[in-house]
């Protein structure tokens, strides 16, 4: 008994040892664990807080949102841990060898092992959920702001924080021991001290991959940069996506090698001092770093999409909102709808509005009927439907049909048509159109009207969507069925209610003045307000911002710490080259000069890889944010450039970082 | 014709904090005429190293002086100290130092790389050495395949393909086992018969009998010398090891 007490605490104390020896390296791991932690533990608490149930805008959207985050952050943290473990294992090697010829049985190692990994992670999930729980209410707080909540909120931290939290980070850590001592277990001590030099792994089919991922890069972009309908850029965005994470593995670990063989081959080029230690130095550090690298290029790539579009989407959310609503309140009606109601409906938006110190500015109603017509080539002409969504997406423009007599009161005109005649009116730009022809018949335009309430809303221009004025009911319900033949709508009546007043009011308004009016309609109604969208947009954008940063925050420390890591294990080795080249009679300015580029190199590869990833992608971003009706391009655009701005400068600022533990170690 | 030139040379170190100071060499004094094969024996601690290092102009003696072919290695600029050491001096260690980025070949060639021989010059030079040292097979190896006697001769064909005025070697069998010491020995002995000056710093017996004149050093001092003359190997290794009783009589351990 005492003799096992004996063993057991000698284990621990090897353990600690070996940590502390080894602290340039498990210090960067233990802030990862702790970081990844403690983000894991904030997004679980935030899905699981009772204190958000009171949220206007519904827990639902920001629990989807949070569930479909907390899914993707799961996957990440279990890969990421794994990665990091393997990376960390392998420069441990020679230790384990070391120890077996030292005379540890592989049980013995397997049980410091299991100790030092115990040490670690549990003091990273105990300082992990601390700092959880210290810096929750301040999250929670600035969740609460940017979901712009007011009321009664509270903060909580649920059970299910540390239970959730606990079992993946546990189910981890069993992944892990069970790795290391396997490795450890299968190996012989001769292997693993001989690990160090084995670095030269062969790169085996370099031409075929090579060939694979420029083909795959060359998908993706051309994909990304020819992609010119919404719907379907959600899913070559995907498709774009897996390309693109194969294309950089596969260039960075096989294109990389292929280019600077090729360029070994030619002796004249090869031969010359710089080309020589560069070449060769280059070749060394792809084949050790190339996954490293393509992983850092593709976080990095992650980190950038996901900041421009969650901020675009956050700062480009009124946009949105007023594209969606071109006027504040929309109430569609049954076109049996009698006079005696409107007049009752005119009355109750007249009382509540009063009601809620909100003004009326004005309130029209008319009739439409919506289709679809094609613009090709400068003419309309009616739409193939046999065609596929996606051919017709570059010609469909909708249109609404309305009566003439609705018209001139609306707008106060006195315009007059015969039954093949049409009035345009539209705010954008279609040229000269003169006549709608389809099949036989012929439709006259008598004039392009810009600048009316039905194509200029209050908040917003009809985009892709024109008015046709017809004589008549009956003239507009033979138009549509011209235009679509066999289809028969009935069409409805539209009221339109724009209203001045703040938010709360008009939402208070609109609840009203449509719960009353419910029971003045005999049939059936729908309707739209800008104002419970607001609201509803607050908690959607909020909480995509709000993961936006949770998985920037993750991403950032995962690039960070392989990029550390990258540079300490090149600094072990090249110090031993830098001797040795001195030695043999190399200028040690110049030593320095080419391992410097090298080093350089090797470190800005992957932001440029990130940057040109992103760079093609930007007209994809910007056709997927149309999906969600956010047609600013400029805001988008410079949430790319800006993002991409901070994070080269991150980047930098992490370089200079770690330069200073690579050059301590090199000891220049 | 005196290749090289060692007069009053003297080694100081500080230590860390300067307040102590360890001599490793006092005063030494000797020349290596050309074409000698000299090997440098001592018991660890002793100063060989330092005085290899010093020669080799990899290090700077606190005050005496070294010539080389009568130029004073102090003269020379920093900047030039690296192409200095390319075109004169071949070097040969007891750990290789052989770059596992390159080829085998590659790291042969690296010294005419640096002073920017044209690549066909190279292959000129490459082909009949390697044939020599038995690399040809070798070549496009890297220096984690091979053994390390390979990589030994790959080292000395790096020294040699400069053909420089003097290779000085630092325990080169050192990290050896006997099959291959005795085959680098060889080599270098291949080597001093045309005509190759050769520095070599050495424990063993067994390497410093295959010398042309052994120098005997103690306390940072020189303490004595034997030359071989017409011995065969047997009895200049004898007479190198009762020279070596005689150093070692002051209590200095021998490896």
């Amino acid at each position: 008994m005492g003799v096992w007490i004996l063993a057991k605490g000698f284990y621990c104390k090897l353990a600690v040892n070996n940590l502390k020896r080894n602290k340039k390296r498990y210090i960067p791991y233990f802030i990862a664990a702790t970081i990844m932690i403690s983000v894991y533990f904030m997004v679980v608490t935030i899905m699981y807080s009772p204190g958000l149930s009171n949220i206007p805008s519904g827990k639902s959207t920001l629990i989807v949102m949070f569930k479909i985050g907390h899914f993707i952050m799961t996957i990440f943290v279990i890969i990421f841990m794994l990665y990091i473990n393997s990376f960390l294992i392998k420069q441990r090697k020679k230790e384990f060898g070391l120890y077996g010829i030292l005379g540890l049985e592989k049980l013995h190692v397997a049980r410091v092992l299991l100790c030092e990994n115990l040490l670690i992670n549990g003091a990273a999930f105990l300082l992990g959920v601390i700092t959880a729980c210290v810096f929750g209410q301040l999250t929670f707080l600035l969740l609460v702001k940017s979901l712009r909540v007011t009321g009664n909120i509270y903060y909580s931290i649920p059970m299910e924080s540390f239970s959730i939290t606990f079992l993946l980070f546990f189910g981890i850590f069993v992944i892990i021991s069970i790795m290391n001592i396997w490795q450890v277990r299968v190996a012989n001590p001769i292997d693993l001290l001989k690990s160090d030099h084995q670095g030269e792994k062969k790169v085996r089919f370099i031409i075929p991959t090579t060939c694979l991922g420029l083909v795959a890069l060359g998908w993706a972009y051309y994909s990304a940069l020819t992609v010119n309908n919404p719907i379907s850029a959600l899913t070559k965005f995907m498709i774009a996506v897996v390309l693109v994470i194969f294309a950089t593995y596969a260039l960075f670990t096989s294109g990389s090698i292929f280019l600077l063989r090729a360029l070994k081959r030619n002796k004249k080029f090869y031969y010359k001092t710089n080309n020589f230690i560069s070449i060769a130095g280059m070749i060394h550090r792809m084949k050790q770093n190339a996954s490293g690298l393509a992983s850092i290029c593709i976080l990095s790539t992650m980190v950038l999409v996901t900041v421009s579009t969650c901020v675009a989407l956050f700062l480009g959310q009124e946009d949105t909102l007023k594209c969606r609503n071109a006027d504040d309140i929309v109430i569609q009606v049954n076109k049996d709808t009698s006079e005696e109601e409107y007049r009752k409906l005119h009355e109750i938006f007249e009382q509540t509005s009063k009601n809620n110190k909100v003004e009326i500015e004005n309130e029209y109603r008319y009739f439409s009927i919506t289709d679809m017509l094609f613009f090709k080539e400068g003419k309309f002409v009616a739409p193939n439907y046999e065609a596929t969504y996606e051919e017709m997406i570059p010609y469909a423009v909708d249109f609404s049909v309305i009566p003439l007599e609705d018209y001139n009161r609306v707008c106060g005109k006195n315009e007059k048509l015969n039954n093949q005649q049409l009035l345009f009116l539209t705010n954008e730009d279609y040229g000269d159109i003169s006549a709608i022809e389809i099949g036989e018949q012929k439709y006259e335009v008598t004039s392009i009207i810009k600048d009316t309430v039905f194509t200029k809303g209050k908040n917003s221009d009809a985009y892709k969507k024109i008015f046709l004025v017809a004589q008549d009911i009956e003239a507009a319900t033979k138009f549509v069925q011209i235009v679509h033949e066999g289809f028969i709508s009935g069409g409805s009546y539209n009221i339109i209610l724009n209203i001045k007043g703040s938010n709360e009011n008009g939402l208070l308004f609109a609840k009203e003045a449509i719960d009353q009016g419910g029971h003045v309609l005999k049939n059936a109604y729908s309707y739209s307000n800008i104002f419970s969208d607001r609201i509803e947009g607050y908690g959607l954008f909020g909480s995509l911002l709000f993961i936006g940063a949770f998985f920037t925050i993750l991403f950032l420390s995962a690039t960070v710490l392989i990029i550390y890591f990258k540079q300490i294990s090149e600094g072990y080795e090249d110090k031993e080259r830098f001797e040795i080249l001195q030695k043999v009679g190399m200028d040690d300015k110049e030593v320095k000069r080419t391992i410097n580029k090298q080093i350089l190199t090797v470190f800005f590869l992957p932001l440029v890889g990130a940057l040109l990833h992103v760079s093609m992608a930007t007209h994809m971003i910007i056709k997927l944010l149309e999906v969600l009706e956010l047609y600013n391009v400029t805001l988008t655009f410079s949430c790319v450039i800006a993002s991409s701005v901070i994070f080269t400068m991150i980047y930098v600022f992490v370089y200079r970082l770690t330069a200073k533990t690579y050059y301590q170690i090199v000891k220049w | 014709m005196e290749l090289l030139q060692v007069r009053g040379l003297k080694k100081i170190y500080n230590t860390r904090l300067g307040a102590q100071q360890f001599t490793a060499l006092k005063d030494v004094n000797f020349e290596i005429t050309t074409g000698e094969f000299v090997a440098i024996m001592g018991a660890s601690g002793s100063g060989k190293t330092t005085l290899l290092n010093i020669v080799a102009s990899l290090d700077k003696a606190t005050s005496g002086t070294v010539l080389l072919e009568g130029k004073n290695l102090k003269g020379i600029k920093d900047r030039e100290l690296s192409a200095f050491r390319r075109e004169n001096l071949g070097f040969v260690f007891q750990d290789f130092n052989l770059l596992d980025t390159f080829s085998i070949k590659d790291n042969i060639l690296l010294p005419l790389v640096l002073s920017r021989v044209n690549a066909s010059e190279m292959e000129k030079r490459l082909i009949p050495l390697a044939e020599s040292l038995g690399l040809t097979m070798l070549l496009n190896k890297y220096p984690y395949e091979v053994s390390g006697g390979e990589k030994q001769r790959t080292a000395v064909a790096r020294a040699v393909i400069t053909n420089p005025k003097l290779i000085l070697a630092d325990e080169p069998t050192g990290a050896l086992d006997s099959k291959a010491s005795e085959n680098l020995l060889k080599i270098f002995k291949g080597l001093h018969n045309k005509g190759q000056t050769i520095l070599m710093v050495t424990h063993s017996t067994m390497a410093a009998s295959h010398a042309s004149r052994v120098l005997f050093i103690k306390d940072g001092e020189l303490f004595s010398q034997i030359y071989c003359g017409e011995d065969t190997n047997k009895e200049f290794f004898d007479k190198i090891v009762s020279n070596l009783s005689v150093l070692s009589n002051g209590g200095v351990d021998i490896g």
